[in-house]
């Protein structure tokens, strides 16, 4: 299989991440979409570092360091979504119009 | 067929499917549980590729990890997860324009594009490459990644604590 086949379901994973983050009001079901594009990303990544001249390891080292992104942000919003439904008891993202502590 | 062409086809094919369901599934539960299998076809195809080292960094962070903590997040932040999530015809209906004409864009650029293309053979085992090169060419960006987890982690202790309460 060659690399369209990869960078077609990678693009098709980001838009459904696109579409997610768009029609979607919950703040989880925002992080889900994050989740997806960053995933398409890493697939890109893996699939170029394999089926071009650039050195095989290269790409998957990449993709490591935006998993590690991946883990931090989901980690800090998942604190900020959890504050939130704290105080609003609500975590539709239209709702959420103040942000002063 | 190869069965390795078949094997491709399957986690492609199970990733698009469940990435499509986290996407459009009224309820937000079932798309939490679609995104596990989508971080499996995921993995899935990272195995394909060669990077065997990544797909479990991937089977271990994102599905141990981070789905998780979605998971937490639904279950504690809604009443009834199986409540149907608001989600307006209007901004569906963009929604859906937006993403075909970005898919079209897309696809259009990767299959026009002329990609420099070659065959590298791979690695018996990337484990021990990635382990030297993070200790090696990559030394400075893993140290930064370091620093960056631990900021996160108090950043999101610190998010995390009742106002009012002490440290």
């Amino acid at each position: 299989m060659s690399l369209h086949f990869y960078l077609a379901i990678a693009a098709i994973l980001f838009v459904l991440g696109m579409a997610c983050m768009v029609t979607r009001r919950n703040a989880i079901a925002l992080l889900m979409g994050v989740e997806l594009v960053l995933n398409s990303a890493n697939l890109n990544f893996v699939a170029f570092s394999r089926f071009t001249e650039a050195p095989v390891l290269e790409g998957q080292v990449m993709s490591i360091f935006v998993i590690i992104l991946a883990a931090s942000e989901a980690a800090v919003a998942m604190a900020i979504v959890l504050n939130l439904y704290r105080q609003q008891r609500s975590i539709q993202v239209d709702e959420a119009r103040e942000l002063q502590g | 067929m190869d069965v390795k062409v078949v094997m491709e086809l399957l986690f492609g094919l199970l990733t698009v499917a469940s990435a499509a369901w986290v996407a459009f599934s009224p309820k937000l539960l079932h798309a939490g549980f679609s995104l596990l299998f989508t971080f499996f076809g995921v993995a899935g195809l990272y195995v394909t590729l060669g990077a065997d080292f990544l797909a479990a960094v991937q089977v271990l962070v994102y599905i141990g990890g981070i789905l998780v903590l979605l998971l937490f997040g639904i279950l504690l932040t809604s009443a009834m997860p199986t409540a149907e999530l608001s989600s307006r015809a209007a901004r569906r209906g963009q929604g859906l324009l937006l993403g075909l004409g970005l898919l079209a864009l897309l696809l259009l650029a990767i299959f026009r594009a002329s990609w420099p293309l070659s065959l590298p053979p791979l690695p018996e085992s990337t484990a021990a490459g990635i382990g030297k090169g993070f200790m090696t060419t990559w030394l400075l960006p893993f140290e930064v990644a370091s620093i960056l987890l631990l900021g996160a982690m108090l950043g999101a202790l610190h998010l995390a604590r009742r106002a009012g309460e002490d440290a």
